[in-house]
């Protein structure tokens, strides 16, 4: 049985000196700074902290320390995939360094956002992740404060930040765009999520880049609606109404995606032959849908690895290692399987 | 007698070294090459994500071809860390293995690499399956790739080659431009062990790396044109299983050698045999350095063009039984068998040497 919260605070440090006969320092210093107890002392202590069953207060002792063994990841989105396996990334770093990851989801609500930096930071955090920040990076730094240890998910901070890691979503859009010309498209509509996410900038730079160069003189075609199946269904369904489907389509998710075929599906339309069809991220669903969607697999749990690495390179650092400015950008990779009208079973030279 | 040999400015005490892959995966599994006396050690290829790796992924075909569909190292870096911490090195050195798939990432991997102690960095940008570094046959990236390692660390950094890439000078002239102290070549070869008839599948899920003994011979030819077509030091790797393999490659101007696939079959146990027995053949032959045998064949490479026209013709030279086997090999109908023995007509032999080569009691030979 848990026993109630009361029963764990019961003992505090003072107690536990009490019992064990030594000063509260020395208790603290067991805790913090065992190598410079006597041994014997060291035993002695372990064992009544044990009998009380004793458990420090780790915030406490974080103000004492100036180390909390915690750190911040300030996300927009708890709910999409991307954002779930860059905690994922995150956590698992943290682990392995003895940190728990307190997690701030901003609803990509910029005065939520600079609300959660306020919070941990005042919570003394070891440091900060910030995915995606919807504030100017002028804002962010003043929110986070000169001495703080923190690193950015996503491009275009500037001066600002010195620790930076982003996926090249430019060119893997680009990429994909790319492989649907080169399948003989040439009307190629790009449908986004309605929320306007910082990665957008780069998908839509991406998208242009590989019109202008591959396809001179045709018009883009950008639309923009809620990134869920639902969204992906109703925009279709809007747009066989309009008889406006175009030949081509790259949507934002496989949710999308899936919506998309559902509602392609209903209307007898066949895809690739009627409407090839890919999407900006990649997930299992992809392999197993028919047919098996094209898509960008993103290195987001990857990506989560990186920030953290960067993030404690500048914690751990004691002025010998050296760290400048870090930027680390990942390349998604274009996952061809079937939706564009590819045929063959591994498509690229070294598939 | 010694076995010292430099690569990349890193003293050896052999040239004896353990490739990345499976056998180096972890700090129990080097520290057995360690202590087994290579000279160096490859870890297994390490990226920033752990890496799952499919099953089966190691496969032999009926001729003792291997082929692998493994990739990189399942374990974090922080992991690594620990592992690097803990080994006991010893006069070993230690090379970390890295890939990464943009400039940025592989730079932060060699400069963490670095910190964590490792002595040199071998880049891996030819791994023939699943994820290649597909900028990989392009000299510009490959440039972009390999100056942003090379620019982040102090340490010696090498660049593993595929066949393809080795052969490419404008990919090796991107490489010597980027900084890079050495290349080890070749990485394996990308293949299908074969097809099952009966059920129509191929015996392997995707391509795979194929490596051993069988690729030796390309191995051989590739390292003959680094040595000619570009400065690095050369550290040769494919299908060594011997101290004769190992004599070869450096024999063609390779300063040391990796062992791969003949630790799948054999065991750590490989690196003493192979070492004794190198050794024994350099006291054997009075040698009292490797430098005094490396690149010593090179010089009787000559371009096919320079082959001299020498109206050779196939002599028997005794101990034939009758076997016939010269008869059906020679395309030239030169070859016949009159009472049980063999007949060779001068007036059709053109001396291709087929007869010569198949002849299992080397009773045949060319003559003027």
């Amino acid at each position: 049985m848990i026993p109630p919260n009361e029963e764990v605070n019961a003992i505090n440090i003072k107690e536990v000196a009490k019992a064990a006969g030594v000063s509260v320092a020395t208790i603290s210093r067991v805790l913090n700074h065992p190598e410079q107890v006597q041994p014997e002392t060291k035993t002695h202590v372990l064992a009544v902290m044990e009998s009380l069953n004793y458990r420090p207060n780790w915030f406490a002792r974080g103000l004492n320390l100036g180390k909390t063994s915690t750190i911040a990841l300030l996300v927009p989105n708890i709910e999409s995939r991307r954002y779930r396996e860059i905690l994922s990334g995150v956590e698992t770093v943290a682990l392995k360094k003895q940190h728990i990851v307190m997690l701030c989801n901003t609803h990509a609500d910029p005065d939520q956002e600079a609300e959660y930096l306020k919070m941990v930071v005042s919570r003394q955090v070891d440091g900060v992740i910030v995915a995606s920040s919807m504030l100017a990076p002028a804002q962010l730094t003043t929110l986070i404060g000169p001495d703080q240890p923190w690193v950015h998910i996503g491009p275009g901070m500037g001066e600002a930040c010195r620790n930076l890691c982003y996926i090249n979503y430019e060119e893997g859009t680009y990429q994909m765009t790319t492989h649907l010309i080169k399948m003989g498209q040439t009307e190629i509509a790009l449908l986004l999520d309605e929320a306007p996410l910082t990665e957008m900038k780069q998908v839509t730079e991406g998208y242009r880049r590989a019109l202008r160069e591959q396809l001179p003189g045709a018009g883009e075609c950008i639309l923009t609606e809620q990134d869920s199946p639902r969204g992906g269904f109703l925009i279709t369904q809007r747009l066989l109404q309009n008889d406006a489907l175009p030949p081509a389509m790259i949507t934002a998710s496989s949710g999308q995606a899936s919506g998309v075929l559902k509602a392609l599906q209903g209307e007898g339309i066949p895809v690739p032959e009627q409407m090839a069809l890919a999407c900006l991220s990649d997930s299992a669903t992809c392999s197993i849908l028919e047919p098996p969607l094209t898509a960008l697999e993103s290195p987001n749990k990857r990506l989560g690895m990186v920030a953290a690495r960067m993030l404690f390179d500048t914690i751990e650092d004691n002025g010998e290692e050296g760290y400048g400015p870090q930027e680390v950008i990942l390349q998604p990779k274009l996952k061809i399987r079937r939706s564009c009208g590819n045929t063959k079973p591994i498509y690229e030279l070294f598939g | 007698m010694t076995l010292n040999t430099e690569y990349m400015g890193l003293k050896l005490k052999n040239p004896i070294l353990v490739a990345a892959g499976p056998w180096s995966r972890d700090r129990a599994s080097i520290q057995r090459s360690i202590d087994a006396g290579a000279g160096a050690v490859v870890t297994e290829t390490i990226t920033l994500e752990a890496n799952q790796n499919p099953s089966p992924r190691l496969y032999m075909g009926s001729a003792g071809q291997m082929f692998n569909t493994t990739l990189f190292s399942g374990i974090h870096l922080e992991q690594w860390e620990q592992e690097f911490e803990a080994l006991q090195r010893g006069d070993c050195k230690l090379i970390a293995s890295i890939w990464g798939n943009t400039p940025s990432e592989l730079a932060y991997l060699a400069g963490k690499v670095e910190r964590m102690g490792a002595d040199a960095v071998e880049v891996s940008v030819s791994a023939p399956l699943g994820t290649r570094m597909e900028a990989g046959t392009v000299p510009r990236e490959i440039f972009d790739f390999v100056s942003a390692v090379t620019g982040a660390v102090d340490i010696p950094v090498s660049v593993k080659l595929s066949y393809e890439a080795s052969n490419f000078s404008g990919f090796t002239a991107s490489l010597e431009r980027a900084g890079v102290a050495g290349v080890t070549a070749i990485d394996a070869l990308k293949g299908l062990m074969g097809v099952d008839l009966e059920h129509h599948r191929t015996l392997m899920p995707t391509y795979g790396g194929y490596s051993g003994q069988h690729i030796r011979p390309i191995a051989l030819a590739t390292i003959a044109t680094l040595k000619q077509t570009t400065g690095f030091p050369i550290c040769g790797c494919g299908g060594i299983n011997t101290a004769h393999d190992a004599l070869e490659f450096i024999m063609l101007g390779a300063r040391c050698v990796q062992l791969a696939s003949v630790l799948l079959r054999e065991g750590y146990e490989a690196i003493p045999r192979i070492l004794g027995d190198l050794e024994r053949w350099m006291t054997a032959h009075g040698y009292s350095s490797l430098e005094e045998v490396c690149g010593l064949a090179l010089n009787s490479l000559m371009p096919f063009e320079e082959l001299p026209p020498r109206p050779l013709t196939a002599r028997l030279t005794g101990g034939c039984d009758g076997c016939g086997k010269c008869v059906h090999s020679c395309l030239y109908g030169a070859i016949s068998i009159r009472d049980g023995k063999v007949v060779i007509d001068d007036a059709r032999c053109t001396g291709c040497g087929m007869c010569r080569a198949v002849c299992p009691q080397n009773a045949l030979a060319l003559r003027w």
